[in-house]
């Protein structure tokens, strides 16, 4: 294996000894096997495959890897309306972006009651009392639920305002990011801070985080000159990554530097361990 | 062949012959899986549900091309998934990182699980230790070339880096990754 990189400067395999060619191929059959080469490469990779049969080899073992990394996606849920959708456009039915939600439909008492007394014209008036008890009861009881539902119908209706406020505002074309590096070269860890300089908010996202110990978690520090300021605290999947929403008093671009560090949960006033995540702005 | 793949092969059968119980069968069994590949190309949840879209209804008008002989049912679903996903890329002239991290995102966040009911589960989680055992600058070709789509010239000039940096970057990155995919293959075949 060799470090130098390989070149594209002999293009014509036919003026070249088949040793040669198939050396060649053996630097391009990894990047033809995730589809990375170019036109001129992939032209040139399936002239000369079918006389190298060891790269030809090679391939089926680059392939087999393209199929296992098919598979190595952070596993999600798809949305459960997708299903109905999908198998409503294969009957070639018109496909509703979103189901409607259910209406219910609301009666009032007296509706309730008249209902009660039609389907029951024989009661007894001990057992029409009783049954008067007892739609009362059920009246309260389900009023209270649907004023329940309602507070949490509007408790919604605000967290998805404000979600679409931040999405409208992190997807605006001035949008700019930070990426944050590991600051110990033998860790994949990486962090990138979004944020719309018109808005207050910004978001964080890690990828390959050590999990911490659970009186441990992980704190935002926004970086001016010799002094971090606290974002926030946050923690990580099993997998190393967070989503972490965070406000700013100030644009990031007012400050030299941002880092992630390891603090005692609650998070510290300053940094009491080194660094994690560096980036500058 | 496999009683498994059997099943698929019956799958397969009903579904070009226009049993739509059976494209919900499909669905149940991969509809996350091809969600959450579509998911990882496109990073944005309204447009990995196009993809998943796409290519369940792909299936369920060229079944008949799936060949039992050449692999599994699953990765055909998600050889098809990535093509999906990278062709919407390029027709919407983005690229993932061009677009902020949407909210959405969050939700999906806390959504996470392990598939540990898929037998390929612990090779995916095999392979992405593998992964984190490259060195960055490697790990961030292999995702532009397989996730996003990108050939060479392409990485080249989004990372600003020379072609030739790029192609070593490729070619160690995969040689590696495959050397150590392999050894651990035969080390939990042995």
């Amino acid at each position: 294996m060799t470090d130098q990189p390989f070149h594209l400067d002999d293009p014509d395999p036919s003026q070249s000894e088949p040793a040669d060619d198939c050396e060649r191929l053996r630097g391009l059959i990894a990047a033809y096997s995730v589809g990375a080469t170019d036109a001129d490469e992939t032209r040139l990779v399936e002239a000369l495959l079918p006389d190298c049969p060891e790269v030809a080899a090679e391939l089926k073992d680059f392939v087999g890897l393209g199929e296992a990394l098919l598979y190595a996606a952070p596993q999600r849920d798809a949305p459960p309306q997708l299903r109905a959708r999908i198998l409503q456009a294969a009957a070639g039915r018109p496909v509703q972006a979103l189901a409607p939600l259910p209406t219910v439909k609301t009666e009032s008492f007296w509706d309730r009651l008249r209902a009660v007394f039609a389907a029951r014209p024989l009661l007894s008036p001990a057992l029409a009392a009783l049954a008067i008890v007892v739609l009362v009861a059920s009246n309260a009881y389900w009023s209270n639920q649907v004023q329940t539902l309602r507070v949490r119908e509007r408790q919604i209706l605000q967290l998805v305002q404000q979600q679409n406020r931040v999405l409208a505002s992190l997807s605006s074309e001035g949008t700019q990011r930070v990426e944050l590096a590991s600051t110990r070269p033998d860790t994949p860890a990486h962090a990138t801070v979004v944020w719309n300089p018109e808005s207050e908010i910004a978001l964080l996202t890690t990828e390959d985080l050590p999990t911490l110990e659970p009186d441990r978690v992980y704190q935002l520090w926004l970086i001016r000159g010799a002094s971090p300021i606290g974002a926030g605290t946050f923690e990580v999947t099993d997998e190393g990554s967070a989503v972490f929403l965070f406000d700013m008093d100030e644009p990031v671009t007012a400050f030299d530097a941002l880092g992630v560090s390891n603090e005692p949960r609650g998070g510290s006033d300053e940094p009491t361990t080194d660094p994690i995540l560096v980036g500058e702005v | 062949m496999t009683s498994l793949s059997f099943d698929e092969l019956q799958l397969i059968k009903r579904i070009t012959a226009k049993d739509q119980r059976a494209l919900a069968e499909l669905y149940d069994l991969y509809g996350s899986l091809v969600y959450s590949l579509a998911f990882r190309v496109v990073r944005n949840a309204a447009l990995a549900e196009e993809v998943t879209q796409d290519t369940f209804l792909k299936v369920w008008s060229q079944a008949i091309t799936w060949d039992a002989d050449k692999g599994k049912l699953s990765s055909w679903l998600l050889t098809i998934t990535r093509y999906t996903a990278i062709d919407l890329l390029r027709k919407e002239q983005r690229r993932p990182m061009d677009s902020a991290v949407g909210l959405d995102s969050i939700i999906d966040f806390m959504g996470q699980r392990g598939l540990t009911d898929d037998p390929r589960w612990h090779d995916s989680q095999l392979l992405r230790a593998l992964l984190r055992q490259l060195p960055p600058d490697q790990v961030q070709v292999i995702e532009l070339a397989f996730f996003q789509g990108l050939s060479h010239s392409e990485m080249a000039e989004q990372l600003k880096l020379p072609l030739g940096t790029v192609k070593t970057r490729v070619r160690l990155g995969l040689q590696k990754l495959r050397d150590l995919w392999l050894e651990a293959v035969r080390e939990s075949d042995s």
